[in-house]
């Protein structure tokens, strides 16, 4: 089943680092800037918006 | 003796010290002090009884997904500084954090950087001079200071968290380094925790919390228990402690009574069901204060919470089982709570010879 992992940027080495343990070393990692959880709703809404092109495109990738 | 069967790789670094500690550090196995050297003897010493199967796999630990053996277990032990009398000990404390309610792989690459605490119980404890009495979560001690580091640094080598990398610590705690007690059952006037458990009084355990902090409470002026488990109620009940927020996700809490405020609530008439049931009932936050700020964001309570409320008022754990209590230290009147990372429960397991 296709799935993609959204991360922010401060967890970039540490799923890699997962990613490779798990035997999954191209997982594929949408990384949205850190920190999110200061944003305000509407700041996460518009991050939403802004990302889903990329997150329906990997998940579309074969 | 035969070597044939440690499977780790032989690694030839110059016999002296700083070229094999530079080694150590350079390969990034240590906590940052040096280690001593694993070297075949002392891995197989360290193995001892256990040595009959060094392979023998505990299970799979996270979050590198690696297999944990008593033989890598045994290397760490060594680094560590263990005796081998202490490798029963270090072998049930990995066994306690590979259950899956201990969530290492959560508590230990969490932000909150939560230590884990390993707290003995049962005649071992005496034994092996595991320190239980005056300044036992400090250090002094060989048995507390080794095999609480041997666990860390199962955790940093096997599970693969290194800080910045997996272990993703915002600050961590210097409990990480080693965090290792018994309980002082000969100054308890209750129960040890094992025989509270259902484990025979000649038996001997091992409990596992991981921990964001030790908050001291001094109280050298009130006259009887009840008064000392009160102000022990005001100081848990504190803005910004996450367990207010993640009863929900089974956030559990340790109090650690010194024995004059042990045997201050004792002569109050209180058992340490007593005590347990005392501190959920009383250490309730008001939603007032708990709603909007600090751990607001990733709350999660139960369906009885009642968030429109503001008079709702939320327990720090979400029943009385939940707290975990021990009698510990030396003497004068400073007890503490150890604020338990959200989303790990108390584990305990029986220490044993090899099966």
């Amino acid at each position: 089943m296709p799935s993609v992992s959204v991360i922010t940027s401060a967890f970039t080495r540490a799923a890699h680092a997962r990613a490779a343990s798990l035997g999954m070393p191209d997982v594929r990692l949408v990384i949205l800037p850190s920190p999110l959880a200061s944003r305000s709703l509407a700041e996460v809404q518009r991050l939403a918006h802004a990302y889903a092109p990329e997150i329906i495109g990997l998940l579309s990738r074969s | 003796m035969t070597t044939s069967s440690l499977r780790s790789r032989r690694i030839a670094v110059p016999n002296a010290s700083a070229a094999i500690q530079d080694y150590y550090e350079a390969q990034g196995w240590t906590d940052g002090l040096p280690v001593v050297p694993a070297t075949e003897e002392l891995v197989w010493e360290m193995l001892g009884t256990f040595g009959k199967d060094p392979a023998q796999s505990l299970g799979v630990i996270q979050p590198r997904n690696a297999p944990v053996t008593l033989e890598k277990i045994a290397i760490n032990a060594v680094m560590a500084g263990c005796r081998p009398e202490h490798f029963p000990v270090v072998v049930a404390a990995v066994r306690a954090i590979l259950q899956p309610a201990f969530n290492v792989a959560g508590c230990q690459a969490t932000t909150g950087g939560a230590a884990p605490v390993i707290i003995v119980n049962g005649p071992l404890a005496t034994q092996l001079s595991i320190n239980g009495d005056a300044g036992c979560f400090g250090p002094g001690y060989r048995a507390n200071a080794a095999i609480g580091r041997a666990l860390r640094l199962v955790i940093r080598n096997l599970a693969g968290l290194i800080p910045g990398e997996m272990d993703k610590a915002t600050l961590a705690t210097p409990g990480r380094y080693s965090f290792c007690f018994a309980e002082n059952e000969a100054r308890s006037p209750w129960e040890p925790r094992h025989v509270e458990l259902g484990f025979a009084a000649s038996a001997s355990i091992v409990t596992l919390t991981a921990i964001r902090a030790v908050y001291p409470v001094m109280e050298t002026t009130v006259a009887t228990g009840r008064e000392v488990l009160q102000t022990l109620v005001e100081a848990i009940k504190t803005v910004g402690f996450a367990n207010y927020y993640q009863i929900g996700t089974g956030a559990q809490l340790t109090l650690v009574l010194c024995p004059e405020h042990a045997a201050e609530i004792a002569a109050a008439g209180l058992t340490k069901a007593d005590v347990r049931t005392y501190i959920f009932q009383e250490a309730r936050m008001p939603m007032r204060r708990l709603k909007g700020i600090a751990h607001y964001g990733n709350r999660n309570w139960p369906a009885w919470i009642d968030e429109n409320d503001p008079e709702t008022l939320v327990p720090v754990v979400r029943c009385a089982d939940d707290i975990v209590v021990v009698v510990a230290g030396g003497d004068g009147r400073h007890s503490a709570w150890l604020a338990g990372w959200g989303v790990t429960r108390v584990v305990t397991e029986e220490i044993t010879a090899p099966s």
